[in-house]
């Protein structure tokens, strides 16, 4: 159980970087590692006005932390959505290269080096210094459900009622209030 | 918070029965959401890790 075992620890994201799950989570991670290192608009500006580096160099910022990323959908889940905003890593040679990711593709096992993901063709194995697992949420509203809680107005919101959006959250929050 | 009259208790478990016993008007539970866990083999392996602690790194 990843969530229990590194409460408290900062993970380690090596190179070669696998994602487990294709929704919203899943992408923003994706995007997050690999932008990790790049320099921020106004700093790249800043650098290429007093000509700081050669072009070459200055492009080569841009590719920031070279990790290879791979997503992945779990069993059933869906996944694809983001294919075109996921930027896979490069090699020392060419930039960043998009690829697309086979919405049949499925996670068979994690071992120590590698993802093993069942495809179309058969199973592939996916070379992998860090598995990120995003595989969705679940609501944790148990207090609600007490049997001591009988006969106590009670209203649950927010992604305890079901994970969502915070624009969702804040409407709910708000609504709730009136109600109340 | 103090000023609007909210009073926070922290690092304070909350169970149903001392909800009970202070007898409120009502409850709004926002206790939030956590991570789906999946059962794959391998999943224990410690270079295995959450979207969740990925954010919640301060930087590299």
């Amino acid at each position: 159980m990843p969530g229990t075992f590194l409460k408290g620890q900062v993970p380690e994201v090596g190179q070669r970087v696998v994602i487990v799950g294709g929704n919203a989570v899943g992408c923003e991670t994706a995007e997050y590692i690999a932008s990790e290192g790049r320099p921020d608009p106004e700093v790249f500006t800043f650098l290429a006005y007093h000509g700081a580096e050669n072009s070459e160099q200055m492009q080569a910022l841009l590719y920031g932390n070279r990790r290879k990323i791979n997503r992945y959908r779990y069993n059933g889940a869906p996944g694809g959505q983001c294919r075109a905003v996921l930027p896979v890593g490069s090699d020392e040679e060419s930039p960043p290269r998009r690829r697309g990711i086979a919405p049949r593709d499925k996670l068979v096992e994690i071992t120590d080096d590698a993802v093993i993901v069942e495809t179309a063709q058969g199973r592939e194995s996916v070379i992998a210094d860090t598995v990120i697992m995003a595989v969705g949420s679940k609501s944790l509203n148990h207090l609600a459900g007490e049997a001591g809680m009988a006969g106590v107005e009670t209203v649950v919101i927010g992604d305890a009622k079901s994970p969502r959006k915070i624009a969702e959250a804040i409407r709910e929050g708000f609504e709730a209030a009136l109600k109340i | 918070m103090r000023r609007a009259g909210v009073t926070v208790r922290r690092k304070a478990k909350l169970t149903a029965a001392k909800i009970k016993r202070s007898s409120p008007d009502a409850v709004v539970v926002a206790t939030g959401a956590e991570p789906v866990e999946i059962t794959v083999p391998g999943m224990d392996k410690p270079h295995v890790v959450n979207a969740w602690d990925v954010f919640e790194r301060t930087g590299s």
